[in-house]
């Protein structure tokens, strides 16, 4: 067993780094230099700058945000190329140069050149810290372009309404569609089973966006019904100083439940056919006959016996579950504007904060990578027939 | 089983099933409202008699015509309804998408009054055959005609970009679940080649090609697409070219392949890796670097969603593999490929087709979704999600809500119905 874990974790490794690699290099191709946005929009106090203060400046914050590295531990450039051009930091000037050089460099421009650069990097010091900086794996994002603070210090709220609503929406689509399932599993044929497998394809195959909207033109609308705020996730005047959880969660009750039923509905079809697809396999087999036999309630062979050995399809059902969410909590917090990771991409986007679009991006990805491993070693302490086959391998 | 006898079981189940009978009707004629949008819904009259010259405006590839010296532009919107034609025939919805008709502009409901001036300055209740019969938007735009257009871009969507993951999906799920880890040998000479393919094809593929790219990356668009699998092709054709290089390499200097090749446990990596990372958030990061176009959501959506048709690709080969057909038809000395193509693959094409299905209406989703959001999408195209993006400030136009939302859930209805019935069989 802990060989099994210890193999899957050392697997988590590369896993990560490439996801990482991704990461940056979509932050090191976003168009626009951060440089310039941030001397530019940091305009203190509306004292006039000279362009040689700008300059100054903008040489500082390279050297802070590290932009006076090379990219990456190697490059493949041009043989007509200096391996030093990352030393220069205005973007114009580096146009010109690379034009000037396409120019002139003739048939150099076609032949490759390999050029290493060791630790001294960008990404080296973006993943493990260097100078004024931690390094991602110490969870420091850097600093977010259009709020100048850093972006773990932005993320850090967002992350727990996500993550507040992501978990507790699966758990209650657990708590819905197991015992609705049980029930499928149990009269297949009947009338009841038929018409709520019907509606629950239908739930299914509505776009999120669509039931956000519609909930709230129905429930949210002074003109239909208003029952629940509009948009937000608490009272605009916030809650009491020294509130406890409860009372903070009964005052956010009511900004809850849409959000909630929006996260919920898609996944209770999936889960609950799932689960009555595999009670169904189970009850074919001789050990439910077996415990008939022995007298045992139906209730208690449904969800004793059955359910606890199909319980694994449902754990895969968790890693698929947990990744949509993220991705899906995009649409769900911008329509009822939950201060989530998914909003705060969207406005990054709009207004151009790369470091924070990519944060996201890398966090999420790493959650998602983190909850198949977890289903993986999961899996293998339930079934420990899956734990061998690995082992068996090595042996035979 | 070969090609063959797997269409005629997809067509018995086709005729036998009802259920799945309708659904394959309904996407028809989706399909047939995709293709004949600019027939169905357009504000040039299809037909018209304008001073003794008998007009085709809306089958036209011009945009203007000359009359008795004077020019008559077709683009003219809603001008066309007010002109004085001798013989009129107009599309059943007689908008086009980006008509603006500013008399009945800001959200006016299906059952509100619309009007419509005539030249003689006299304002009328809209003739039926002009109304718009499913309101208008904020801007003016007929919501019907828009739904008929934005059909295009839905299926269209959905189709291409499946397209290219079950191209993928199908080949590499299919040679990973085939060749697993033990079965490929490659030798180092093969390897050697292989990494110089790849620095080779970065150097020509990208970092020569860095000023066409990234100039397509602000074009978007078509030229886009053609340039991203242009540099892909160098990609596969150097890989392909230095492997024969190495195996000629050791033909000559008598070499045997000695290492395994692990593709299995290569392509479950890279699975791994693609499918933990969020796509719709990394559409949205992509839409900031290059301009958003459909070209470029179909590439991106088709080179994500690829993975889950190569894992139930890979699991069937791994099954059948197994089987006894597989292994006379190895012991009569028949060659791989020609075993997983024309073999095992018309055994397996059913369920990956039900998988296909799925991702066709995984692909309307995102499509639909980004279009709601506004990201990621070009947005001078009115789609379906766009229309529900109008909703979101002004609830009490329900109308903008409703019949969208119905169409991108009536779309996504039937590929998952149509995906369960044949997987059901």
């Amino acid at each position: 067993m802990w060989r099994y874990v210890l193999k899957r974790l050392l697997w988590f490794i590369p896993t990560l780094l490439a996801v990482t690699v991704i990461g940056f290099m979509l932050l090191a191709n976003a168009p626009g230099d951060p440089v310039n946005n941030l001397v530019m929009s940091s305009g203190s106090g509306g004292s006039l700058k000279t362009a040689e203060d700008i300059e100054v400046q903008k040489t500082f914050w390279r050297h802070k945000l590290g932009l006076d590295l090379p990219v990456f531990y190697f490059s493949i450039g041009k043989l007509s190329e200096p391996d030093t051009l990352y030393k220069i930091t205005d973007q114009e000037q580096l146009q010109r140069i690379k034009a000037n050089v396409k120019i002139h460099g003739g048939y150099k421009n076609y032949i490759p050149k390999f050029n290493w650069y060791g630790i001294h990097n960008q990404y080296h010091r973006w993943l493990f810290g260097g100078t004024n900086t931690q390094g991602i794996i110490r969870g420091d994002f850097g600093l977010s372009i259009s709020k100048k603070e850093p972006v773990m210090m932005i993320l850090k709220d967002k992350l727990i309404w996500s993550l507040f609503f992501s978990i507790l929406s699966i758990i209650l689509a657990y708590i819905i569609s197991i015992p609705i399932g049980i029930k499928l599993a149990q009269q297949p044929e009947s009338r009841v089973s038929k018409v709520t497998q019907t509606l629950l394809f239908l739930l299914y195959s509505m776009p999120s966006f669509f039931v956000g909207v519609l909930l709230l033109m129905l429930f949210a609308n002074p003109d239909v019904i208003s029952m629940f705020p509009p948009s937000g996730i608490k009272p605009i005047e916030g809650y009491d100083n020294n509130a406890s959880l409860l009372s903070k969660f009964s005052a956010s009750l009511p900004y809850i439940i849409l959000p909630l039923i929006c996260y919920t509905y898609s996944s209770l079809a999936f889960i609950s056919r799932l689960t009555a697809t595999s009670i169904g396999q189970q009850l074919q087999q001789d050990y439910i006959k077996t415990a008939t036999a022995k007298g045992l309630s139906q209730k208690r062979i449904l969800w004793k016996h059955a359910l606890k050995n199909s319980a694994l399809p449902l754990i895969t059902v968790f890693t698929s579950v947990f990744p949509t969410i993220i991705g899906g909590s995009v649409i769900i917090e911008s329509i009822f504007t939950i201060p989530g990771m998914g909003l705060e991409t969207v406005k990054a986007i709009i207004s151009q904060d790369y470091p924070v679009v990519i944060a996201v991006i890398t966090l999420s990805s790493v959650l998602t990578i983190f909850s198949y491993v977890l289903a993986d070693i999961v899996y293998a302490w339930i079934d420990p027939r899956i734990r061998p086959s690995n082992e068996m391998q090595n042996k035979f | 089983m070969n090609f063959k006898q797997t269409y005629i079981a997809i067509q018995s189940t086709l005729s036998h099933n009802r259920v799945l009978k309708r659904c394959v009707r309904v996407f028809f004629i989706f399909v047939t409202i995709a293709l004949l949008a600019p027939f169905i819904a357009n504000d040039k009259p299809l037909i018209c008699k304008y001073k003794g010259h008998w007009l085709f405006p809306a089958f036209s590839l011009r945009h203007y015509s000359t009359i008795d010296g004077t020019v008559i532009n077709y683009n003219m919107g809603k001008d066309w309804k007010i002109l004085n034609t001798e013989v009129c025939v107009f599309p059943p919805c007689s908008w086009s998408p980006n008509t603006i008709d500013a008399e009945n502009a800001p959200r006016k409901s299906p059952f509100d009054a619309q009007v419509i001036t005539y030249t003689n300055q006299q304002t009328v209740s809209i003739p039926l055959q002009f109304r718009h019969w499913l309101g208008t938007t904020q801007n003016g735009n007929d919501v019907l005609s828009c739904l008929i257009h934005g059909t295009q871009v839905s299926l269209s969507v959905g189709i291409f970009s499946m397209l290219i993951a079950a191209l993928l999906g199908i080949s590499i799920g299919a040679c990973a679940g085939y060749f697993q880890n033990h079965t490929l040998r490659i030798s180092y000479s093969q390897v050697i080649g292989l990494m110089l393919a790849l620095f080779l094809s970065y150097f020509y593929g990208i970092v020569v090609r860095a000023d066409t790219l990234a100039n397509a990356m602000s074009a978007g668009g078509l030229y886009l697409v053609v340039q991203v699998l242009f540099t892909l092709y160098l990609f596969v054709q150097n890989s392909i070219v230095l492997l024969f290089v190495g195996k000629w390499i050791d033909s000559k200097l008598g070499l045997s392949p000695a290492l395994y090749f692990p593709l299995d446990s290569v392509v479950m990596r890279v699975i791994e890796i693609l499918n933990s990372i969020p796509g719709l958030l990394l559409i949205i990061a992509l839409s900031a670097i290059a301009k958003p176009s459909f070209g470029l959501l179909i590439l991106i959506i088709g080179f994500l969603s690829w993975t889950s048709i190569a894992r139930l690709t890979r699991a069937e080969y791994l099954k059948t593999k197994q089987l006894d057909y597989v292994t006379s038809c190895k012991a009569i000395g028949m060659s791989h490929y020609r075993i997983i193509i024309r073999h095992i693959l018309p055994n397996v094409l059913p369920l990956i087709l039900v998988q296909i299905i799925f991702g066709l209406a995984g692909a309307v989703l995102i499509e639909a979704s980004l279009s709601f959001i506004g990201v990621g999408v070009p947005l001078n195209t009115i789609t379906w999600g766009s229309l529900l993006n109008e909703a979101r400030d002004h609830f009490s136009a329900w109308w903008l809500v409703v019949f969208p939302g119905l169409c991108v859930f009536t779309l996504i209805y039937i590929y998952n119905k149509i995906a369960t019935e044949i997987s059901r069989q």
